[in-house]
């Protein structure tokens, strides 16, 4: 054992226990080992092998609550480990495994009458990333007032905003996690949905917006003028009038979301 | 913040279960508390207004999980940036970890995982140990950890390994009683040599907890009481080393905090028979 060095025990050691698609081989770090207890060789592998599945799969399903509560028990544990068998964890910290999760959903397509998997999946990625993270400054409300209507104004978001957008109402659906249903979600969810999260006095707010509302939102965080983003959402929604600017206006200085304003005369 | 000017012998884990009865803040009998550090280090949401909220009234210890102190590949810079990071904020009197590793950098196996006890694993360790008390400006505490499966023909035991750690490295031990059994029964050896082996000037910190006897080994789950066997070694060990703090970990089906503080205050009656009373009186939140 001592002509073995402690890297090449690690890899053999991993090799063995690391969940994988590819077929078992016989592993050679068992000539190595003494089992624990009256455990096997296999046996006193296998004690580490399942509990790395166990402990990722808990993992995911503490993140991904809703696509869970949608698929039961069974599914969702078929896909939890095919994720963990093509997905090694590179995280230190457990409860961040998972990132590719909603893209692996949507490229399985596992039920295609619940097209809305991978969309839901990103939206709890989301909502637990804003969960820790820390709430930013943003600006008062007064700051409305000094704007000029000559200026080039561009709004910054705080790091504790983000936009969401679905073809699938799936705030809907996170909503009813935890409920029963006998199969299929218990909402209507073939609709869309956009919405603004953010974080404020340590709280997650949800806030559904409108197609234009988050089309000024979005232009807006991609470094659009102020003019430039409501042009654009008024020539794409002629039915958004002044009115409404006025009220998307008071729910970004009411919600905290404008991290700074830059002014340009 | 409340930092001891004594050492505060009796304490629990924090955890999430425990959040709403805590914030409370109701007069407890435990002295102190240990965190898990890695559900502080990448948050700023409820879980560390929680440990703010709890480290304003009682000592904190930091607890990790994912060192990985006996990784050939060497420690991840961002993991001890993060975690430097909580410790300034936290000011714990006590940072500790396992003496384990935990996969490989490109594949985490999130586990404490064995490894032979050889000349090459201590140069290793003694490595990192030293960046990481360097990089973390302070001593660490490495756990003992339960095993299942163990290396014939390595040069050391189990204890004679420990004591090599932290007589070159400048580390103290955490001695779990409760992995130290668990190994004894899984190994087959006298867990009285392994306890008697350790001089007590290495040992800062003691953990208790409850393990599952699956029937063909003995698994470390944190899920249970203290079994008698480990009460009985807890004995034998406090009696020589009554300064260290004393800690009943229980992460899996957890009880309400006054059943868990119970089980800690058994500690602190048999640390009563060895050495007088441990001052268990009621903390109340202006500590």
């Amino acid at each position: 054992m001592d002509q073995l060095t402690l890297k090449h025990f690690q890899h053999l050691f991993s090799q063995a226990t690391q969940p994988s698609v590819e077929p078992e081989t016989s592993p050679t770090i068992g000539d190595l080992l003494l089992p624990g207890g009256t455990l096997t060789t296999p046996g006193a592998l296998n004690v580490y092998a399942d509990g790395v599945v166990a402990r990722l799969t808990e993992a995911l399903g503490e993140t991904f609550e809703a696509i869970w509560w949608v698929c039961g028990d069974d599914d969702f544990f078929q896909f939890a480990k095919y994720y963990i068998q093509t997905h090694p964890s590179s995280t230190y910290n457990l409860s961040n495994y998972g990132e590719e999760f909603p893209d692996v959903l949507d490229r399985m397509a596992p039920f295609p009458d619940l097209p809305f998997l991978g969309d839901l999946a990103r939206y709890e990625w989301l909502f637990k990333f804003l969960f820790h993270t820390k709430p930013h400054e943003s600006v008062s409300p007064d700051s409305l007032q000094s704007l000029s209507e000559d200026a080039t104004i561009r709004f910054h978001f705080g790091s504790a905003m983000r936009l969401f957008t679905s073809p699938y109402a799936i705030y809907d659906l996170w909503k009813l996690r935890g409920t029963e249903h006998d199969g299929k979600p218990p909402t209507e969810w073939d609709h869309s949905q956009s919405l603004v999260l953010y974080k404020k006095d340590k709280q997650i707010f949800i806030r559904e917006v409108s197609d234009a509302e988050y089309g000024i939102l979005l232009a807006l965080q991609q470094n659009a003028t102020l003019e430039g983003a409501l042009t654009s959402a008024v020539d794409a929604h002629p039915s958004f009038d002044q009115q409404r600017i006025a009220d998307l206006f008071q729910m970004m200085f009411h919600t905290g979301i404008i991290h700074h304003i830059e002014i340009e005369p | 913040m409340n930092t001891p000017t004594q050492t505060p012998h009796i304490g629990v884990g924090l955890r999430p279960t425990h959040y709403p009865f805590l914030e409370e803040k109701p007069k407890v009998r435990v002295q102190w508390f240990e965190a898990i550090s890695e559900n502080y280090m990448d948050s700023e949401g409820r879980p560390l207004d929680m440990l703010e909220l709890i480290r304003a009234d009682y000592p904190v210890a930091l607890h990790g999980v994912s060192l990985s102190i006996v990784s050939a590949e060497g420690l991840r810079s961002d993991y001890l940036a993060k975690l430097r990071t909580l410790i300034d904020r936290i000011n714990p009197f006590i940072v500790s970890d396992h003496l384990c590793w935990t996969g490989q950098h490109h594949a985490n196996l999130h586990d404490l995982l064995p490894f032979p006890f050889t000349d090459d694993a201590l140069r290793v360790i003694q490595e990192n140990v030293d960046r990481a008390q360097t990089t973390l400006g302070r001593q660490i505490l490495l756990e003992n950890v339960s095993t299942y499966l163990s290396f014939p023909g390595t040069p050391y035991t189990e204890w004679e390994f420990l004591i090599q750690v932290a007589k070159t490295t400048g580390c103290k031990l955490l001695c779990d009683v409760n992995n130290l059994y668990v190994n004894s029964q899984n190994h087959h050896f006298d867990p009285l040599t392994f306890v008697d082996a350790i001089p007590t000037e290495l040992i800062g910190q003691i953990h208790l907890g409850g393990y599952s006897d699956m029937g063909t080994y003995l698994f470390d789950t944190h899920s249970k009481p203290v079994y008698p066997q480990v009460w009985e070694l807890f004995s034998h060990l406090i009696a020589r080393v009554p300064d260290v703090p004393v800690l009943i970990e229980w992460d899996d089906d957890i009880p309400e905090f006054p059943r868990l503080e119970e089980e800690a205050l058994k500690a602190a009656t048999i640390w009563d028979s060895h050495h007088g009373p441990v001052d268990t009186k009621a903390l109340s939140t202006s500590v």
